[in-house]
């Protein structure tokens, strides 16, 4: 009885999911900007967290409707080195435009390219290559040439981790879909919901995960989780999305003479003007979407109950010192503990 | 000018990244939609390009007609030096020495000669004029310049796309030697147009260098240079701009571009384009520098320009310089911003198409329409107001400045413009059509959709917009046969029905029409031999083959070709096989139904009951073929249904969405015959093989039946009906019924189930 019993409690203890033990995953970030230069601010907090990856956009890849060829943009402009060592992983946003525009015979040329363009940008700043990701909501009409830009990298880097992001309508429908042929993912857990509904926050929303979120303990793809710290304010100009501002300077929401708050989150604007780079024109309406520490602490929650196994990368987008703000480490590194 | 292209490429990027997180993302709003054509504004040609535009600049119906808005200098240039030289030196050799010589050994060479004429000069150069020019000095300060300017070359950002990445000339010292000895000689040099060109190069050279700051005092310092050129001083100042933005030194940065703007018509899209205050307290500064009303007009029109907000610039041009152009020009831009709305709304059923839905900006009207006492450019001002009400439903106000417009202008565009609007406000004030009201508005009608007009005019949304206006009224007042000749298919299932394909039939066919009638017949998509064939298809649907033939052989037409044998019927339905598969005979909608007709006969005629089987077995066939489930769909792809019948095949996920459309009742699912005639022969034969195949055939029709009706929720595409039951009972010992197991997966299924 006793030999049972402790069989009983050992296989008890093997079944227990992978994330209930271990120590927390160290949290890391995406840089998103397109000049690479940290705040002393930023610098803390990396320093704090021991934060020892980066993830880095290098450059978009997108397609120039006027010269009609895919083109690299925004490629990153160094202004700043790191001050302690930090692995970086290169990361490669492709626009589905540009994918569903390029024939399938011009995906060899345009990965080359792109592995081009990431050895010059290490090389120019002797990173060492260890991992690189790259980032693209591909559809039905473009999976084959994405998997196959997908497949021609990973033979180019052989020893290199090839990895990308997954968003959450690809994991639920993953037979559509079809499993990127990489080393790894990373869940994207948020931009969910409708951009623009007014009822809900589309970086994150609970409900709308919770539709989800359940079948990501079947993705068969080893999962790193990429979690909100970002805010941004939309604006709408008759009714329609106009712009989507990212990184808002908040306070100025609060200045009545300009806005006039028509419920917790939304504003109408009372007289033309310039705010931010912006122009809001009068009757315009801004809806915030925040995602407070609360919030992401929610999705972090949620999304850890369906893993697997336990992530070696919690990534946080972005790293920004006006994300950061409604952050403190402790915070990050509770947010983190829930994958252990 | 790099910061706000910069920043323009993240914010796209951005916009891309969510954009496609969401299916109607709809960012930007196209022009495709108007009813204004921007041009009866008449404004200068140098900002035309300006018009509002969703391709980035304006080009109207042809480039050629638009300035070039890529700022090349190069022409310019040479004409400047040629210039400089007296105009003694010729183009071609101008344009030698500056665009087809590379900098070092030939540069010297020519140095060398103009300084002793015994030196040989580079091959290929020793024709050019300059050799001949008699003034040396000017020569060799032309050419000492021409070297250190090729030199200035080295330096510009030029990135090739994916081969590298942007190199910065910060710390390079041979820009900072450059600059050194472009400083020295831009000093020494007496010929003022050599000097200016000095400083134009060496302001250039510090933004290379993103000495930003250097760059702003340098052209201060030496700004009094300018005087020579028209264009150099603000091809300086855009560097200088540049540096500004560079170090967030917004108001002074757009002031300078739009001196830009205003001064220098090459640069006018490039300014335009860099403009771009940040907050609004710059924004004022950047107004409290303008030195003239014209000015400041010009800021605000580019603020206009940059932020759309149009009102709030027309509401300052106004006050400072009345009879400014940019008030025509931003009214334009206003007018095809605010019109997209309405067009939106009067295009979209729920409006019943009538201009009292739409919506327009109370505070723009009431500008525009008090621009009409002041402003000079009446005729545009009362266009604009009189459209500006017609978007809100206003139809006599409309009129009202119709009637004015037409008189104050001789212009053809302006004119067909306001003949376009009262066209529109005479249909949308009747609220119901009778005969009076038809006779009334053919006039019209038939202006706008039979003559010809201006190439300009936008009236394509207008034509549109009048046939469902139409259509709506007749439908909403019963007379649907005049609203089928506005709109086509009022209901998907219209043309299935042999009594309004009969009433139709008729009314094309009604003797002396008046001119209403015979106007409207003319507007109607189909022809009466498009009813006839559509009539044919109806009456074979309901099931009478000898009616339909009737109608193909009085009227002398005939069906289209099947693609497959319409009496070939399979376990499992593979039209591509029957398509692809070599046939004997090939049929056409006609010598299908002749068959048709030859086999229903054959069955109720036959004596033997075998035979009779045989005949309702290629009947029902026939019939099932010819319906959704077959190989024979050509069938009913009549001209009038074929391409509304390709809704059928979406309408099981319309289902699933929005529960039954109308069109899952249309006799195409029907099972109705193939099931008759299956069970005709499975009753009168005796062989087990051919009745298995009948009650085969009839639990495919079951299940099809079904499928249409399948209860909402429910999982899998299947359920098994009494013929399998009947299949499983009965007809178990026949070949048959091994190669329905062996194809059929849901039998298999089913008997697997069963056991």
């Amino acid at each position: 009885m006793n030999l049972l019993k402790s069989i009983a409690v050992i296989l008890i203890v093997i079944g227990l999911p992978a994330c209930q033990s271990g120590p927390s995953p160290v949290p890391s970030f995406y840089y998103w900007r397109s000049v690479f230069r940290l705040s002393v601010k930023e610098k803390q907090e990396l320093k704090s967290l021991k934060t020892n990856r980066i993830y880095l956009k290098y450059f978009d890849v997108k397609w120039d409707e006027t010269n009609q060829k895919v083109v690299p943009a925004a490629k990153l402009i160094f202004e700043d080195s790191l001050a302690y060592s930090v692995e970086i992983v290169p990361v490669v946003f492709i626009t589905n435009e540009a994918l569903k525009k390029t024939k399938l015979s011009d995906i060899r040329p345009l990965s080359q390219h792109i592995a081009n363009l990431i050895d010059q940008i290490n090389k120019n700043n002797k990173y060492p290559l260890t991992e690189i990701q790259i980032d693209c909501d591909w559809s039905d009409s473009t999976r084959d040439r994405y998997f196959l830009l997908l497949k021609l990298l990973k033979d180019k880097y052989l020893q290199t981790k090839l990895t990308c992001t997954i968003r959450l309508h690809q994991v639920k429908y993953s037979e559509q879909t079809g499993i990127p042929p990489v080393d790894g993912g990373v869940l994207m857990f948020y931009n969910m919901g409708k951009l623009g509904d007014r009822s809900q926050n589309s970086i994150y929303d609970y409900e709308t995960a919770q539709r989800y979120v359940r079948s990501v303990r079947d993705y068969p793809l080893e999962l790193n989780i990429a979690l909100p710290i970002f805010s941004w304010a939309i604006h709408y100009h008759n009714q329609k999305i106009k712009h989507l501002i990212s990184k808002p300077n908040l306070a100025v929401y609060n200045d009545t003479m300009t806005f006039e708050k028509t419920s917790p989150n939304t504003y109408k604007v009372k007289k033309g003007q310039y705010i931010g780079g912006y122009y809001l024109r009068e009757n315009d309406e801004i809806k915030l979407e925040i995602i407070s520490s609360k919030l992401c602490q929610q999705a972090a929650k949620q999304v850890a109950k369906h893993l697997k196994t336990s992530p070696e990368h919690i990534i946080f987008y972005d790293l920004d010192q006006q994300n950061l703000s409604r952050f403190d480490y402790e915070q990050i590194n509770q947010i983190c503990a829930y994958f252990r | 000018m790099n910061k706000s292209i910069k920043s323009a490429l993240i914010s796209v990027s951005v916009l891309v990244f969510f954009m496609s997180l969401c299916a109607d993302g709809d960012f930007y709003e196209d022009y495709n939609t108007s009813l204004f054509v921007p041009e009866i504004a008449n404004v200068k040609p140098q900002l035309k390009p300006f018009y509002r535009s969703a391709l980035g600049f304006y080009v109207g119906k042809s480039s050629e007609e638009m300035p070039d808005f890529t700022t090349n200098f190069n022409e310019q240039n040479i004409k400047d030096w040629q210039l400089y030289f007296d105009n003694k030196v010729d183009e071609a050799s101008i344009r030698q020495l500056l665009y087809q010589t590379k900098k070092g050994g030939t540069i010297d060479s020519l140095i060398f000669h103009v300084k002793d004429p015994t030196k040989k000069v580079s091959f290929g150069y020793n024709k050019n004029a300059i050799l001949s020019y008699p003034n040396k000095t000017k020569s060799l300060d032309f050419l000492y310049y021409l070297g250190f300017a090729l030199g200035c070359e080295d330096f510009k950002p030029a990135v090739k796309e994916w081969d590298s990445v942007p190199v910065s000339f910060k710390n390079n010292t041979f820009l900072a030697k450059l600059i050194a000895g472009g400083q020295r000689q831009g000093n020494s040099v007496k010929d003022s147009f050599v000097k200016e060109r000095y400083c134009f190069q060496n302001t250039k050279l510090l933004y290379y260098k993103e000495d930003y700051a250097g760059c702003e005092n340098y052209y201060e310092a030496n700004k009094s240079t300018f005087k020579v050129s028209n264009t150099l001083k603000y091809r300086t100042l855009g560097y200088v701009a540049a540096s500004l933005y560079k170090r967030k030194q917004y108001a002074k940065a757009n002031y300078y571009y739009g001196l830009i703007f205003e001064n220098c018509p090459q640069m006018k899209t490039t300014a335009s384009w860099s403009f771009h205050p940040q907050e609004e307290a710059d924004w004022q500064k950047t107004l409290s520098m303008a030195k003239t009303a014209n000015d400041k007009a010009t800021l605000w029109f580019l603020m206009a320009y940059n932020t759309l907000d149009n009102l709030r610039a027309m509401r300052e041009i106004a006050k400072i310089v009345p009879d400014s152009p940019y008030l025509d020009l931003l009214l334009t831009r206003a007018i095809n911003d605010e019109e997209i709305q309405t067009l939106e709304i009067i295009a979209d059923k729920k409006s019943n198409y009538s201009f009292k839905a739409g919506k327009v900006s109370l505070a723009l009207l009431i500008f525009v329409e008090n621009q009409t006492k002041t402003n000079k450019n009446k005729a545009l001002w009362y266009t604009g107001s009189g459209y500006l009400n017609l978007l809100k439903g206003n139809l006599t106000k409309a009129k009202g400045y119709f009637d004015q417009a037409e008189k104050l202008t001789t212009d053809m565009l302006t004119l067909e413009q306001v003949r376009l609007y009262k066209t529109i406000a005479h249909i949308q004030q009747y609220e119901k059509l009778d005969i009076a009201a038809e006779n009334d508005l053919l006039a019209d009608l038939k202006w706008l959709f039979n003559d010809e007009k201006l190439d300009r005019l936008r009236y394509k949304d207008a034509t549109l917009w009048a046939k469902n206006r139409l259509a709506a009224l007749y439908r909403q007042q019963g007379e649907d046969l005049k609203a089928e000749c506005w709109v086509d298919h009022g209901s998907l299932l219209f043309y299935e029905k042999i009594k309004n394909l009969e009433r139709m039939e008729a009314f094309l066919k009604q003797p002396n029409p008046s001119p209403y009638y015979d106007f409207i017949k003319k507007q109607y998509a189909y022809k009466l031999n498009d009813i006839y064939e559509a009539q044919a298809v109806a009456w074979t649907y309901l099931g009478d083959v000898d009616k339909a033939l009737a109608i193909l052989k009085t009227n002398k037409i005939s069906l289209a070709e099947l693609h497959g044998d319409p009496f070939l019927i399979h376990i499992k339905d593979c039209h591509d096989c029957d398509h692809e598969a070599k046939k004997a005979v090939v049929y056409s909608g006609s010598t299908f139904l002749e068959k048709l007709q030859q086999a229903i006969n054959k069955g109720n005629n036959a004596i033997k009951s075998e035979e009779k089987a045989e005949a309702f077995w290629t009947v029902a066939n026939g019939f099932y073929n010819i319906s959704y489930y077959g190989n024979g769909r050509t069938f009913y792809d009549s001209k009038i249904d074929g391409s509304t019948r390709n809704e059928y095949n979406n309408a099981r996920f319309e289902y699933e969405v929005y529960g039954y459309p109308e069109s899952t009742k249309s006799d195409i699912f029907s099972m109705k015959w193939a099931k008759m005639y299956y069970q005709k022969a499975l009753s009168n034969s005796q062989s087990p093989e051919t009745k298995a195949k009948c009650v085969f055939m009839l639990a495919k029709c079951e299940q099809n039946d079904w499928y249409m009706a399948k209860p909402k929720g429910y999982k899998g595409d299947f359920k098994a009906g009494t013929n399998f039951v009947t299949l499983k009972a009965n007809y178990a010992n026949t070949k048959y019924y091994q190669e329905i197991i062996k194809e059929c997966g849901y039998f298999k299924a089913y008997l697997a189930k069963k056991k």
